[in-house]
C-alpha cells in the first residue's frame, strides 16, 4: 500500500492504518505532512480570520495546531513506559499523530469553506462570524465531532501498538489529555 | 559528493534519532519563529506637552471655562480671536458659541482643535465605549457600530473615549471604515489602542498615523483623564516598561480632583475570563492583565486616587472595587455570541451581546456609571408645526442621563420635561434629563 493512503485510512480505517504504520512506519515523513499541513493551516485560518497574515500568528498557530496532538501522545508515550510497555516509540507516535486526523478534518470542514463562503458574500470574516454572530457551533460541531473520534482512535493506539488492555489505553489516555493544559499555556499565555 | 561517514557510535544514535528529527526540527523552527517574529513593545507614541491641543487630541472646554495648553504658550487665538493664557491655563469667554472651534497656537494652525461642551464640569457626563472592532467589509456589520456610536452622539455628552479595539486586525481597510463612522459625530472622540491595534501593526506606527498619539492626557474643568497603551504587540495581556511607568507617574501626579486612567487590557478584575487558567494572571483577590510593571502602577493609582477604565473582554458591566481603588470593565459596542461565551465561560451577563457602551456622570465630584444597550434605548423626534416631540423609550431597569440637543431654528421655547441650559444665538439649546425606565415623552413648543 502506498504511503498516503495511511491519511486517507486515518479518517475511516484507524485498525488498517495502525497495521500499515507498524509494518513500516515513516515518522518523518508524517511529520514533514502535518507541518505543512499546520502552515497552510495557519495561513487559511488567519486569511479568512483577518485577511491578512502575520508570521508571529503563523508560528503560534501552527505550533498550537501540532501540540494538540504532541503533547498528548508524549504523555501517554511516558505513561505506558512507565507501566512497563515496550514499544516502537515511533510507530507509536506516528499512528497517534494519525489519530488526530479527524480533529484536524474537523477545522478544515469549518474554516475553509466558511472563509470562502464569507468572504465570497462580503458580509463580514469568519472571526466575528464565530465570536459575534453564533457561527461558533458550525465550527465546535465538526471539531468536537472529529476531536471524539481522534480520542477513540487514539484509545486504539494504545491498545494495538503498546500492547496495553482497551481499559488501560483509556485511563492513560484521558490522563494524558491534560496536558492540553499546556497547548493552552501556550495559546493563552503566551498570545 | 562524498557523503560523510560518520563514526559507528554516531551513526547508531543518529539511527535512532532520525525519525524523530523532523519533529525535533519541527517544533524548533516554530519555536524560533515565534521568538524572532515577537516585538515586545510597540513605538508608542507621548503626546508632547507642546502638541496639545490637536484634532486628533483636541481641547474639551465649556462656555466661559478653561483648558489647560503649554506653559510654552504665548499665543492662543480661537477661530482668530485672541484668548488669554494664564501659567497655561486657558479662558474661554463667557459667550462663545457650544461647537467645535478653530485654534491657533504660537502662530500655528491647529485646525478644530477645541469643543466646547454643552456641560458644566460640575454637573456633567461622558462615555466609555470600547471594542467596536470595525471589520474590513461587510456594510451590514459596519452599520451596527455606527447605530451605536450615533446613540451615543445623541445622548449629548461632554465627549467620548474609545477606549481600544477599534479595528478587528488594524488594517487600512478598517482604520478607513473606522474613520467613517465616527467622521460624523458631534463630540470629540478621544482613541486609544487595543491588542487588536497591534495585530498587523506591531510597532503601532498605522494606528498613529490614522488615530494619533498613543499616550496623552487631557482634562475637563478638574478632572484628569490619562490614556495609556499597556500592550504587548500581538498579545492579549500587556504590561508597561520603566518609560511608560515614568510617564504615567508624572502625568497621573498633575493636579486634579478627579483622575481617571483611561485603558484597554484589564488592569485589576474580579474575573480573568478566558485568563482565569493562566496562573500568572492571578493575584491574591483579583486577576490581571498587566504583567510588567503591574505592582507600580497599582502604587502609583492608589497614591493618586485614580480610577481606572478598561474594556478587552466584551462582557462585564459590573464595578471592581479593590481596597478602595475602583475599575470599570465596560462591554463592547461589537456584538457577541451569547452561546460562545456561555457555553465556554458561564457568562451570563446583561450586556453579554454587546451593541453596549458606559456612561460616566461626574456631578460634584461624585461618581455614577450606567451601562446602555443600544438596542434598548430609543430616542424618536417628531418635529411639530410648533416644536418638536421627542420620544425616549428606555427598556432598561434604570435611567439613563441625557443632554439632547434642540436645533429648531430660533425663537423661544418651553420644555415639558427636562432643564433648559446654553441657548446659542441661533434658537439652538439643549436639553438636559434623566430618562427613566419607560416612555418619556418631551414637548418642545414656540412661545406664542
Amino acid at each position: 500500500m502506498p504511503y498516503w493512503s495511511r491519511l486517507r485510512f486515518a479518517l475511516y480505517s484507524p485498525g488498517r492504518v495502525v497495521t500499515e504504520v507498524l509494518e513500516k512506519p515513516d515518522l518523518l515523513r508524517t511529520t514533514l505532512f502535518m507541518a505543512i499541513t499546520g502552515v497552510l493551516f495557519g495561513v487559511v485560518i488567519q486569511y479568512t480570520m483577518s485577511t491578512v497574515v502575520v508570521l508571529h500568528f503563523l508560528a503560534v498557530y501552527t505550533l498550537m495546531f501540532n501540540t494538540i496532538w504532541l503533547l498528548p501522545s508524549l504523555l501517554s508515550l511516558f505513561l505506558f513506559w512507565l507501566i512497563g510497555k515496550r514499544f516502537s516509540a515511533e510507530a507509536y507516535l506516528e499512528c497517534g499523530y494519525l489519530a488526530f486526523m479527524p480533529f484536524y478534518t474537523g477545522l478544515w470542514v469549518y474554516f475553509l469553506p466558511a472563509g470562502l463562503y464569507h468572504y465570497l458574500k462580503g458580509d463580514c470574516l469568519a472571526y466575528p462570524a464565530i465570536v459575534c454572530y453564533d457561527e461558533w457551533v458550525y465550527l465546535a460541531i465538526p471539531v468536537g465531532l472529529g476531536f471524539f473520534l481522534s480520542y477513540l482512535y487514539s484509545i486504539l493506539v494504545g491498545v494495538r501498538v503498546a500492547k496495553a488492555r482497551w481499559y488501560t489505553s483509556f485511563i492513560v489516555w484521558t490522563l494524558s489529555l491534560s496536558s492540553l493544559y499546556l497547548t493552552y499555556l501556550i495559546f493563552r499565555g503566551w498570545l | 559528493m562524498k557523503s560523510v561517514k560518520l563514526p559507528p557510535r554516531l551513526e547508531a544514535i543518529w539511527r535512532r534519532f532520525k525519525p524523530f528529527s523532523g519533529l525535533v526540527a519541527f517544533f524548533g523552527i516554530l519555536l524560533i519563529l515565534m521568538w524572532v517574529s515577537y516585538v515586545p513593545y510597540p513605538d508608542l507614541r507621548y503626546m508632547e506637552e507642546n502638541e496639545f491641543p490637536s484634532m486628533q487630541v483636541p481641547a474639551v472646554s465649556w462656555p466661559g471655562g478653561t483648558f489647560r495648553v503649554s506653559t510654552k504658550v504665548s499665543s492662543l487665538l480661537v477661530d482668530g480671536v485672541k484668548i488669554i493664557v494664564e501659567n497655561g491655563v486657558a479662558k474661554l469667554p463667557e459667550n462663545i458659541q457650544v461647537g467645535w472651534h478653530n485654534l491657533e497656537v504660537n502662530g500655528e494652525n491647529r485646525g478644530r482643535a477645541l469643543y466646547v461642551a454643552p456641560h458644566s464640569p460640575d454637573n456633567f457626563f461622558w462615555v466609555w465605549v470600547s471594542d467596536i472592532h470595525t471589520p474590513p467589509f461587510g456594510e451590514e456589520k459596519i452599520l451596527d457600530r455606527k447605530r451605536v456610536l450615533d446613540l451615543v452622539d445623541e445622548l449629548g455628552p461632554a465627549f467620548m473615549v474609545s477606549g481600544g479595539d477599534q479595528t478587528d486586525f488594524s488594517t487600512e481597510d478598517e482604520y478607513k471604515n473606522y474613520k467613517r463612522i465616527i467622521s460624523g459625530l458631534e463630540m470629540p472622540v478621544y482613541n486609544l489602542p487595543g491588542n487588536h491595534e497591534t495585530y498587523s501593526d506591531p510597532y503601532l506606527h498605522r494606528y498613529v498615523r490614522e488615530l494619533g498619539p498613543t499616550n496623552y492626557s487631557f482634562t475637563f474643568g478638574n478632572y484628569l483623564f490619562v490614556t495609556a497603551a499597556g500592550l504587548h504587540s500581538y498579545r492579549g495581556w500587556g504590561g508597561f516598561d520603566q518609560k511608560q511607568l515614568s510617564w504615567l507617574d508624572r502625568e497621573l501626579s498633575k493636579p486634579a480632583e478627579n483622575k481617571f486612567l483611561l485603558l484597554h487590557i484589564p488592569l485589576a478584575y474580579y474575573t480573568g475570563r478566558e485568563y482565569s487558567w493562566v496562573p500568572w494572571c492571578r493575584k491574591d483577590n483579583y486577576f490581571t492583565q498587566i504583567l510588567e510593571g503591574h505592582d507600580q502602577l497599582m502604587e502609583i493609582l492608589k497614591r493618586e486616587k485614580v480610577t481606572t477604565f478598561f474594556g478587552h473582554w466584551h462582557t462585564f458591566d459590573k464595578e471592581f472595587d479593590l481596597n478602595g481603588l475602583k475599575f470599570f470593565h465596560s462591554p463592547s459596542v461589537t456584538q457577541n455570541s451569547k452561546g460562545v461565551f456561555s457555553a465556554i465561560f458561564g457568562i451570563t451577563e446583561p450586556y453579554a451581546l454587546g451593541f453596549s457602551f458606559r456612561v460616566v456622570m461626574m456631578e460634584n465630584g461624585q461618581l455614577k456609571t450606567v451601562c446602555v444597550d443600544q438596542r434598548k434605548l430609543l430616542i424618536v423626534r417628531e418635529n411639530l408645526p410648533t416644536g418638536q416631540r421627542i420620544v425616549i423609550t428606555n427598556r432598561h431597569d434604570h435611567a439613563i442621563p441625557l443632554n439632547l440637543k434642540v436645533d429648531i431654528g430660533p425663537g423661544d421655547y418651553k420644555i415639558s420635561a427636562g432643564t433648559k441650559s446654553f441657548v446659542q444665538p441661533d434658537g439652538t439649546f439643549w436639553v438636559r434629563l434623566e430618562a427613566g425606565p419607560g416612555t418619556t415623552e418631551i414637548v418642545i413648543e414656540r412661545s406664542t
